[in-house]
């Protein structure tokens, strides 16, 4: 999951980034609120991350600006605090208020549920056959017994099953998995199905040639 | 126990106090007004008595006059008349149609004026014209000569009395009684009779109990004295007095209760506004009087409360924008506090990992000092505590101190720190002024570019002192001018953050420039660079 922080305190930014790449999250970052903005029209996030008082372009004014275009999930971090600014944010167009200073985990809470209910999920469970992924503990079972996975291929487990019955172009697993800096080649998504389909089995990820990956639910 | 100010509260409420001067007044008015009235009454009530007594008088005076001319005669002259004078004249006989005229009385009493042709004929010539012996008893024959029983039948009729009410005495000159009807033990007597007033006057009248007398001068020096039983006039005034004081009674009850009334419609507005301004509270300030439907001395009211209202609203807002603000200024620090904290503790790190968040740590709490630190000189900068500005401070040297140590970071930045200073001495809070310049030289340099420079100048005019700080950096956008010397102000958000500025630099010196009396003033253009200008009042 690829998400897009934009705050314009570079040490507070450094944390939140920090924090939810080790959630397993490839996390782009902005300080100006008209980079961010470009950044965000650039790609297909899972999330994003705003704050509100941003140079550059405001976070409402980002809002505006995104939603014209896209329905990217869109969390608003910020330490204005009234009832007032949290119906003006969210009528903006924001999908969630979070008051500054927040607890990291639940940013990261909040953040697991806007991508859960964005790709039309109810729970953190997810069921295919005889495997299980949890996204909110970030484990993968098979027949009970815990799958141990790296960050990156659990990632690429949790993409696929999330729009499991649908084709995952390679673009789309770069532009979800990987964040800007990652400088990976080309074949590393091959490495890390192969991976999978050892500790999962052959049939868990099929595989279409020239277009993609699919696990059917 | 009954506490005593709650017994006599009522003293302390504006409508009874109102009521009771209204009252008071009232009360006043109506027993002028009563007693006025009474007064006027029994004076044209005594009038009418005295006039009709005195009518009486002049029928008795006239008809003795009329009927007895020559005995008149001969009863005593009037005091003072002397023989030879009343010989000198003698018309005779004087004309009796005519009453005799009132100044006789006076002639009597000035013997050295003649006495008029009309006067009474001379006593010698009447004795030479009556028999010696009806002369013997004048008063016989002047009682005979008189047809009292005429008198007494007229008079009670001319006076509408009935005949018990009126008593009739007349008196010769030396106090006999001539004539008496109806005269009893409550009648006047001759030795009750002032007679040297009499002597003075034409006409008596006094009261004795009920009986009101009238006395008058008859014919030779003759008195008569008209006695009246008054009784049923003094009831009449007595009725009278009592109706007046039932009137008024009537008339006070009546008009406490419409005045009661008056004032309590009156006073309702009063206690809408009362009802109204309890109901406004610092969570409800937008509410307002309604001026439009009240009273012109009541809308002045609340026009002055609505103004107060205004001004207490407006300051109330500028007390939760700044404690928004600076809340959301103490914020973003602890929220970088927090997040680094969190993100370090979540799991095992490597040492630089942790030196890294302690850094992010140390920053936030810095800048968090800094603010607290500003807040706090602001909030101590009450322009109302002006004793602050004791000291005597020697502004050239402090400029001096301030452009050594600010010459080290204008230099990490290429720019060029000149000082022109003349020597200059205010009277002031020295943390303060350093605190102005120091804000004012780290906005300049701060806000430049690589290359540019800031000059600061002092010059000493006969007013005072003028510091300039001038630079050649970014400059403040017009639209930003009007609003750079607010609490939390930010021409741009994100380069102020960045150099660690908490938005109140510029409202600091805002508020030490006003505390010293002074004024502060800018001027910029984008691009160019800024000049501020500070003037401040010299010791003298």
């Amino acid at each position: 999951m690829r998400v897009l922080i934009v705050e314009d305190e570079p040490d507070l930014l450094g944390s939140l980034a920090e924090s939810l790449r080790e959630d397993g999250y490839a996390v782009d970052t902005s300080l100006r609120g008209d980079e961010g903005i470009h950044k965000a029209l650039s790609w297909d996030y899972d999330a994003i991350v705003l704050d509100w008082m941003l140079p550059g372009l405001s976070g409402i004014d980002f809002l505006k600006r995104l939603r014209k275009v896209k329905a990217t999930p869109v969390l608003l971090l910020t330490a204005r605090d009234t009832v007032g600014d949290k119906v003006f944010g969210l009528d903006a167009g924001a999908d969630d208020y979070l008051i500054k200073p927040c607890s990291l985990r639940e940013l990261s809470a909040r953040i697991r549920a806007l991508i859960r209910r964005t790709t039309g999920n109810a729970t953190n469970l997810i069921t295919i056959s005889s495997i299980v992924i949890d996204t909110g503990s970030k484990t993968v079972s098979m027949e009970g017994q815990s799958v141990q996975l790296t960050a990156r291929e659990y990632a690429l487990v949790e993409l696929l099953a999330l729009h499991r019955g649908k084709l995952v172009s390679r673009t789309m697993i770069y532009d979800h998995i990987f964040d800007e800096d990652d400088d990976s080649l080309s074949n590393i998504v091959d490495v890390h199905v192969s991976h999978i389909r050892k500790k999962l089995g052959r049939d868990f990820i099929e595989t279409r040639r020239g277009q993609g990956y699919i696990i059917h639910g | 126990m009954v506490n005593p100010a709650s017994l006599f509260g009522w003293t302390r409420s504006l409508r009874w106090r109102i009521q009771a001067w209204y009252a008071g007044i009232l009360l006043v008015a109506l027993s002028v007004f009563s007693v006025l009235l009474y007064w006027e009454a029994a004076r044209s009530l005594w009038d009418e008595v005295d006039t009709d007594m005195l009518a009486g008088a002049r029928i008795v005076e006239g008809t003795m006059r009329r009927l007895a001319p020559p005995i008149l005669d001969s009863l005593a002259p009037g005091p003072g008349v002397r023989r030879d004078q009343q010989r000198r004249d003698p018309p005779f006989p004087p004309p009796m149609d005519r009453p005799p005229p009132r100044s006789n009385w006076r002639d009597g009493n000035n013997p050295g004026m003649i006495p008029p042709t009309r006067e009474l004929p001379p006593r010698r010539v009447l004795q030479d014209r009556l028999p010696p012996h009806e002369a013997l008893d004048p008063v016989s024959d002047f009682k005979a000569a008189i047809d009292w029983t005429a008198i007494e039948r007229l008079l009670p009729g001319r006076l509408k009395r009935e005949p018990n009410e009126v008593t009739l005495t007349v008196w010769s000159p030396d106090g006999e009684t001539l004539f008496s009807k109806g005269t009893n033990e409550r009648s006047l007597t001759w030795s009750q009779v002032d007679t040297a007033n009499l002597k003075n006057v034409l006409v008596l009248r006094q009261m004795r109990g009920s009986i009101r007398d009238l006395l008058i001068r008859g014919p030779s020096n003759t008195t008569i004295c008209f006695g009246l039983d008054v009784t049923r006039e003094l009831n009449r005034m007595a009725r009278f007095s009592a109706f007046l004081v039932a009137a008024a009674l009537a008339t006070f009850a009546l008009a406490w209760l419409g005045g009661a009334w008056c004032l309590k419609r009156t006073l309702v507005p009063m206690a809408v506004m009362e009802k109204t301004a309890s109901s406004i509270g610092a969570d409800r300030l937008n509410e307002r009087l309604q001026v439009d439907s009240m009273d012109t001395e009541l809308a002045e009211v609340a026009t002055a409360i609505n103004g107060m209202l205004d001004r207490l609203q407006a300051g109330f807002e500028r007390q939760r924008e700044f404690t928004a603000d600076a809340s959301h200024e103490l914020r973003t620090p602890l929220a970088i506090l927090l997040s680094s904290t969190e993100l370090a503790l979540s799991k095992e790190r490597p040492a630089e990992a942790y030196r890294a968040e302690l850094e992010k740590c140390h920053r936030a709490a810095q800048r968090m000092n800094g603010l607290v630190d500003s807040l706090l000189t602001l909030s101590r900068l009450d322009p109302e505590k002006q004793n602050i500005i004791t000291e005597t401070v020697n502004l050239s040297h402090l400029c001096t101190e301030q452009v050594d140590y600010f010459r080290e970071l204008a230099g990490k930045q290429q720019i060029t720190l000149q000082s022109d200073l003349k020597p200059c001495t205010v009277l002031g809070d020295r943390g303060l002024l350093e605190r102005l310049v120091s804000n004012l030289l780290i906005n300049a340099i701060t806000y430049n570019q690589e290359g540019g420079w800031v000059i600061l100048a002092l010059q000493q005019d006969s007013e005072g002192c003028t510091m300039t700080v001038t630079d050649n950096g970014n400059g403040i956008p017009a639209q930003d001018l009007p609003h750079i010397f607010e609490r939390f102000y930010r021409v741009d958000k994100a380069r102020s953050r960045m150099s660690g500025g908490s938005g109140l630099g510029l409202a600091i010196c805002d508020s030490v420039v006003r505390l010293h009396r002074g004024t502060i003033s800018v001027d910029s253009k984008e691009h160019e660079g800024t000049k501020f200008t500070i003037h401040l009042p010299s010791v003298g």
